[in-house]
């Protein structure tokens, strides 16, 4: 499929989002998001990968309707997420799961109350709500005796299965998932991806699918974005990113990755020196230069473009295509 | 043949609770050869941790060590003194967890606390110094000077980690002691934190276990792999072994579970069930209600952890006979 008769879901274009600073000047913001355009198209799992401060989560607040753009704004199925009389009703067609489900989930509400509380807000009866609640424990496998029960009593995986069940409840089209399986072990991990791709299989829901574990992030998704310093650096096919990345920061990235065999205890590593910088300044420049060892003066100055390096394959390097990893 | 550092046996760790007793480790025996990377790995609640501060004598009310001894160096760890065994912590034996942050003291300076543990050793002040800021160098932090006079808040994640490893090589310690120590990190920065700890292993020849949940880490390190589940150790074996001919179903299905495909290629391996409740008395295999070989004899009888081939060990009634066949 190319992009071209795909039907896009989510529109980003040169979204931005500033957090100003009390003390530094009149202009100084940590630039948390920065310039960041990207498409979702409809049915496709989209994987954004990056470092801790990298500007994903606060990317995917802002799909979410959380966090206001500085500038810019969100489109989902050609409406405004920010614009007031559309909220309410766009904001059933988004679903979200976070890291943690314990904290997601009210510490002195049944599972039971937890899933109705959304229904009420969107203006369902009691009965109604009690027969969609139903049907959703059924969809995913939750046992009905769950849903008495309070979040303290249920397993990790069980109450991630309850924030599941939650943000599909009202059937949305795209699903917002930040970090659900890193607080999860590896066999209850192994079950909720497969969850979510049955669910995605049988409903065709989008999913924007958040994470630091690359493995994860290759089984799960059709495109990969990877972020860093609040900018996109490269997008593509899933085999294309892992298999013939462009960008200096994703062969880094990629490469970090603990191997899945020890025989690949010598693989060829390009270990980053250093740490993100921060993100306050003036955002000439690569986000990266201060890492990349292909840096080059003109790295410093000026930010690269988004180039074309393969059918839907696209790095933000003056270099890409160029260097020779 | 490497002579042998530290051999547990038979270790046993008991937590007291309303519901009962918990059997957090359950008779696991295991042995640490000198220069070697020992990994315990396994999901949470299996008693990887509990075992690595049984080791160090850590176990806080309402636990206990029930039983076995740790044999390091010639002396019974669980038979020393509470004096002796102080004696053994950090100096012979040294330990980093998890968050770095939770093992620094927020008031004192990184200098400060890297010299602590030398001057207990009656190390001169200039001369702990001077081996803190080489170990520093080696941990490859830069800027030294600059960095004994911050405090750990100053620095960052990665950063507080490697002071931490060099906090502990500082001594020289026979055994060092890893607890998940680069989970709360990023992938790059871990990767620096291996890469490190293998190197400083070369360069020290100290040995190292290793507690992670995590089978990348594994593969990345490791010379021999114990594999937990349910307080008990059910395989251990070289890291190759554990990799290409994993014998315990429980081993081989995490591995399955492990995503190294893509959704093109299939489908995660499951694991039914859920982890037993540790209270309560289980007179056979731990794994045997999740286990999809499992036969009637498995649920009355507990496998041994016993030898299938040269440096392999499974706690499987099936572990020598084919797997495959019985399903």
């Amino acid at each position: 499929m190319s992009s071209k008769e795909r039907e896009v879901l989510v529109q980003i274009d040169h979204l931005k989002k500033f957090f100003p600073l009390r003390k530094g000047g009149k202009n100084a913001a940590v630039r948390a998001v920065d310039d960041v355009s990207i498409n979702i198209y409809k049915g496709e799992t989209l994987g954004l990968v990056g470092e801790s401060g990298s500007g994903k989560t606060t990317l995917a607040k802002m799909i979410l309707g959380l966090l206001p753009p500085t500038e810019s704004t969100v489109m989902i199925d050609g409406k405004d997420i920010w614009n007031k009389k559309e909220q309410k009703e766009l904001r059933k067609q988004i679903g979200a799961v976070f890291q943690d489900p314990a904290s997601s989930l009210n510490p002195r509400a049944t599972i039971y109350r937890s899933l109705e509380r959304p229904l009420e807000v969107h203006g369902y009866s009691k009965e109604e709500a009690k027969k969609l609640i139903y049907e959703t424990a059924d969809r995913i496998n939750l046992g009905h005796e769950l849903l008495d029960r309070f979040p303290h009593e249920l397993s990790g995986g069980q109450q991630q299965r309850v924030s599941i069940a939650r943000a599909i409840m009202l059937q949305p089209q795209l699903l917002v998932l930040d970090e659900p399986t890193s607080a999860l072990d590896v066999s209850v991990q192994a079950q909720t991806l497969n969850e979510l791709l049955k669910l995605q299989e049988t409903y065709g829901m989008t999913y924007l699918f958040i994470t630091h574990n690359l493995s994860v992030v290759r089984y799960m998704s059709d495109r990969i974005c990877v972020m860093y310093g609040g900018q996109v650096m490269e997008i593509g096919n899933t085999a294309e990113i892992y298999a013939d990345f462009k960008h200096p920061y994703t062969f880094g990235l990629i490469t970090s990755a603990p191997p899945i065999h020890p025989s690949f205890r010598n693989r060829k590593k390009n270990l980053l020196d250093g740490e993100m910088p921060s993100l306050v300044g003036d955002g000439k420049g690569c986000a990266f230069a201060s890492r990349c060892k292909y840096c080059q003066e003109i790295c410093r100055t000026q930010r690269p473009e988004m180039k074309q390096v393969g059918e839907e394959h696209f790095a933000a390097c003056h270099f890409a295509g160029e260097i020779e990893f | 043949m490497k002579e042998t550092l530290i051999d547990v046996k038979d270790l046993c760790i008991q937590f007291q609770t309303p519901g009962g007793t918990v059997k957090a480790v359950d008779n696991v025996s295991f042995d640490i050869k000198k220069g070697e990377v020992f990994a315990l790995v396994g999901e949470s609640g299996c008693g990887k941790s509990t075992t690595a501060m049984g080791i160090m004598q850590l176990i806080k009310e309402p636990g206990r060590i029930a039983g076995g001894s740790i044999n390091f160096e010639g002396k019974d760890l669980l038979q020393l003194t509470r004096d002796e065994m102080t004696q053994v912590r950090g100096k012979e034996i040294g330990i980093i967890f998890q968050n770095p942050l939770d093992s620094l003291n927020p008031v004192y300076t990184i200098g400060y606390q890297m010299t602590e543990g030398l001057l207990v050793d009656k190390m001169d002040k200039k001369e702990a110094y001077k081996l803190a800021a080489d170990m520093l160098r080696d941990v490859k932090i830069s800027d030294v000077e600059e960095r004994m006079k911050t405090f750990p808040h100053e620095i960052s994640g990665g950063m507080r980690q490697r002071v931490m490893i060099g906090m502990m090589l500082c001594r020289n310690p026979k055994l060092l002691i890893a607890d998940e120590p680069t989970t709360a990190l990023d992938v790059t920065i871990q990767a620096g934190i291996i890469e490190l700890m293998n190197e400083l292993r070369k360069k020290y020849d100290s040995s190292i276990l290793i507690i992670t949940h995590d089978f990348g880490i594994v593969a990345d390190i490791a010379d021999r792999v114990g594999v937990m589940y349910a307080g008990n150790l059910i395989e251990v074996g070289e890291v190759f072994d554990i990799f290409d001919n994993p014998r315990h179903p429980y081993t081989r299905l995490l591995m399955k579970a492990l995503p190294t495909i893509t959704k093109e290629e299939g489908r995660l391996e499951t694991i039914r069930g859920s982890v037993p409740n540790l209270a309560e008395e289980r007179p056979g295999c731990g794994f045997a209600d999740r286990c999809p070989y499992a036969r009637d004899f498995c649920h009355h009888q507990k496998p041994e952890l016993k030898q299938i081939s040269e440096g392999h060990m499974c706690a499987c009634h099936f572990a020598e006979g084919g797997l495959k066949d019985e399903q």
